[in-house]
């Protein structure tokens, strides 16, 4: 028991890291390189943490060896543009200016009917108020409707319109107060006691959630049962 | 260059260490194996007192590095070598001739495949 349960430490703490070495889009969209390294990592891992009559390292040196490779495949592909459309594939168009490319379609083998069911999920149910499709490398489709399909911008109708869009900071995070970003907005614990007391407020552990925007409003989740 | 180096490194690093388990694999088998080739000699004159000794310098060789081998062998592979190893000495204790001969000859065999299971050839990797 005792191997198995260091056995899983170790594994999960390598995945851990070469995951967060990759980035956050390893945990979303995944290019197919990526995914099919992180079949492999956790297929790998999975085979040492029961097979006891295989040794860790068995698990552990092709584990390595995958994370290294995807770092240095990562890095060719950011120096050469030539190298990243070999290794990463180049989006293809699929519609273009409204006009479907069937031969585009057909070397990605993607048929009509699930060209028309990706349009669906974005909410066009009719081909002509589309005037760009791109299959990208996630293997994603970007539709780009028409100008006229598209709802008009504020500054399509040269409209002045105020930038109220903020960033909230999460200053307390389910009674934990968060000192960075306290400092982040040039305020002191004295302030966020205050903004506390006036909600009638004790201490930070009676917060589930305290955020401050840019334009200086609070947002002020109590605990459920936290008194 | 410098985002290079990290992968690099422990590529190489991986491939340093794999060619060295491989050298000192074939090293420690090939020692094992000729300990046991003694023993099997010795054994073949009748000398049964001078064999037993050197099955058993070979056993206490072989026991000296059970911990690395099971780091990176197949637990299996090594279990079977110690077992071969046990049946040597019953077969020692015994004095019985052929099926020692046998013995020795079958884990000279395990020896020289655990070895071959580190070997960078066409063979292990295909």
């Amino acid at each position: 028991m005792a191997t198995a349960f260091l056995r899983t430490v170790i594994l999960y703490f390598l995945i851990m890291a070469g995951l967060r070495i990759m980035g956050k889009r390893q945990i979303g969209e995944l290019e197919p390189s990526e995914l099919v390294l992180t079949m492999m990592v956790s297929d790998l891992a999975t085979v040492p943490m029961q097979d006891f009559g295989i040794p860790l390292l068995a698990g552990v040196i092709p584990i390595l060896t995958l994370l290294s490779l995807s770092m240095l495949l990562s890095q060719l592909s950011l120096r050469s543009l030539r190298f990243r459309d070999l290794a990463c594939g180049v989006p293809t168009v699929l519609i273009d200016q409204g006009r479907v490319c069937q031969a585009a379609m057909r070397k990605n083998r993607f048929t009509i009917d699930e060209l028309m069911e990706e349009l669906r999920t974005q909410g066009y149910c009719d081909l002509s108020a589309v005037k760009y499709a791109v299959l990208e490398n996630s293997g994603q489709l970007s539709i780009l409707p028409w100008a006229q399909e598209q709802p008009p911008t504020a500054k399509q109708l040269r409209q002045p319109v105020e930038d109220d869009v903020t960033l909230p900071l999460i200053l307390i995070n389910d009674g934990r107060v968060l000192r960075r970003n306290l400092a982040l907005c040039e305020k002191t614990e004295d302030w966020l006691r205050e903004q506390l007391t006036a909600r009638g407020l004790r201490s930070p552990k009676e917060v589930f959630l305290f955020t401050l925007a840019g334009d200086g409003s609070v947002c002020c989740l109590e605990k459920e049962g936290g008194r | 260059m410098k985002s290079f180096l990290a992968p690099i490194l422990i590529l190489c690093g991986i491939l340093a260490f794999s060619a060295w388990n491989c050298q000192l694999m074939t090293d420690h088998t090939e020692r094992w194996s000729a300990q046991l080739e003694t023993a099997a000699a010795l054994a073949s004159e009748g000398d049964w007192d001078a064999a037993g000794d050197a099955l058993q310098q070979s056993y206490d060789d072989w026991s000296g590095h059970q911990t690395y081998l099971h780091i990176v062998e197949k637990h299996d592979a090594v279990d079977d070598a110690e077992a071969m190893y046990r049946r040597a000495f019953a077969f020692a204790g015994e004095q019985e001739p052929s099926e020692f001969q046998a013995e020795v000859a079958d884990l000279r065999d395990q020896l020289r495949l655990l070895a071959e299971m580190e070997r960078f050839s066409l063979k292990n990797i295909l």
